[in-house]
């Protein structure tokens, strides 16, 4: 059988590239983890991405742009998507329910990770509440109801990687912002021991965020 | 003592396509979201696509009544559009149109076609949320400097997410923004072009495809049967 020929092309950090990372980890698929920096980024990289941005998955020399895209496209081929129509919508649903997040606590995350100006304190206090209630109160529902402490069905899935990826992050960054959401930790640190997440963790580049 | 009988026919449609469901029940799909097209519309003309039945449940604005704060806490996510079959719910409308359209062969001939609908969705995700914050004041949803967001958030949007839209089409060369025939994110596309050439005649004439696949999605006969029947809205 051929294999399939994959390359990943993001920046030098975890971020939105991570979960990907982490399915091919967990699936032993070899890729190219191709890292881009700021300046190599626009010297040479922009225009030779689909739609001038990344993260973008190579396929056989075909490229695939947006994190979500490549995310879904990578976890329906290797098995991280549910076993049901109706649990790989659920799994659609938490993604997409995390990117909306996402857009909402960005303007705080941006200016504390100093990728943006402007007053840490004033950005905390408008975004932060209002985006963790978008998203946290869900997800501890599902994992209190979940027996198998996956978020959805009884495997690990996209969204155990996506999800795990960003509460280490603010674990790391706003220790205290999910004090109320025990769960989130315990699911982090459930899917950081899978065996090769675990092996992936050791030896993956280290970067903030 | 007279009996009065009455007797309730019930008619089973057959979907178009072979399904399991044929002879077993028909999911109940009832469909929850405000009265405007807003993110809803896109999950309507998904299931009048593939001919799916559903119940388009409208609820009125919070301003004009208590429905949504009431229903508010029943949904998975305190949102809507909500999916509801048999009683189970969907939230989050791409979800919901993803569920539907793989489902009915609507979502992208082979894994990595869907990938491009996928792809074509969220940059469209990302364009709506930057533009949306001219489009708004424009449609008079929110106060604000029209001129002002125009300049800052209308155009550059604009202007960063339709050529992107008008090369894939010229790249297709099938009418359909991915592969050969329609799929969700035709539907998509097509819906916001209406609702923004409605709003601003001209604003999109810079691309000529783009005007012209809005055509073509809204001939399909099924999608222009569903236009004729809804709500006459702005968006």
């Amino acid at each position: 059988s051929t294999m399939v020929h994959y390359k990943l092309y993001y920046f030098p950090s975890r971020s939105v590239a991570e979960p990907v990372r982490q399915m091919f980890a967990y699936a032993g698929i070899e890729y190219e983890d191709v890292r881009i920096t700021k300046e190599e980024w626009l010297a040479e990289w922009k225009n030779k991405m689909t739609f001038d941005q990344v993260p973008v998955l190579e396929v056989d020399g075909k490229q695939i742009p947006q994190s979500l895209a490549i995310g879904r496209f990578v976890a329906k081929q290797y098995g991280f998507y549910g076993k049901t129509p109706f649990e790989a919508a659920w799994i659609d649903a938490i993604a997409d329910q995390f990117k909306d997040y996402w857009v909402a606590l960005a303007p705080w995350f941006y200016v504390h990770m100093g990728y943006a100006e402007g007053d840490v304190e004033a950005a905390k206090a408008k975004c932060a509440g209002p985006a963790r209630d978008m998203l946290f109160p869900h997800l501890q529902k599902l994992l209190k109801e979940n027996k198998s402490g996956f978020l959805i069905g009884d495997q690990v899935s996209w969204i155990d990687f996506m999800i795990q990826e960003h509460v280490t992050v603010l674990e790391e960054e706003f220790p205290g912002y999910l004090k109320d959401y025990p769960e989130l930790f315990v699911h982090a640190a459930k899917i950081r021991a899978l065996p090769a997440i675990k092996a992936w963790i050791e030896k993956r580049p280290v970067s903030r965020g | 003592n007279v009996v009065n009988v009455k007797i309730s026919i019930l008619i089973i449609s057959f979907p178009n396509s072979l399904h399991p469901s044929i002879f077993s029940a028909m999911p109940a799909y009832k469909l929850y979201y405000f009265d405007i097209r807003g993110r809803g519309e896109v999950v309507r003309q998904v299931l009048a696509l593939a001919g799916v039945e559903f119940e388009d449940i409208r609820l009125p604005r919070p301003s004009d009544g208590p429905q949504w704060a009431e229903f508010k806490s029943k949904t998975s996510f305190g949102q809507m559009p909500v999916l509801e079959i048999d009683g189970k719910q969907i939230p989050q409308a791409f979800a919901i149109v993803r569920f539907i359209a793989s489902q009915h062969g609507l979502a992208g001939a082979t894994p990595f076609e869907a990938a491009w609908v996928d792809a074509i969705a969220d940059q469209w995700k990302d364009f709506h949320t930057e533009f949306s914050k001219y489009l708004f004041v424009k449609l008079g949803f929110r106060e604000g400097n029209e001129d002002l967001l125009k300049a800052e958030h209308g155009f550059p949007s604009r202007d960063n997410f339709f050529p992107l839209i008008e090369q894939q089409l010229q790249e297709t060369g099938s009418g359909f923004l991915v592969g050969d025939s329609v799929t969700w994110v035709d539907l998509l596309i097509a819906e916001a072009v209406q609702v923004i050439a409605s709003a601003e005649p001209g604003f999109l004439d810079a691309f000529p495809e783009v005007l012209k696949h809005e055509q073509k999605i809204h001939s399909i006969s099924r999608i222009k049967k569903w236009i004729e029947s809804r709500p006459d809205q702005k968006r």
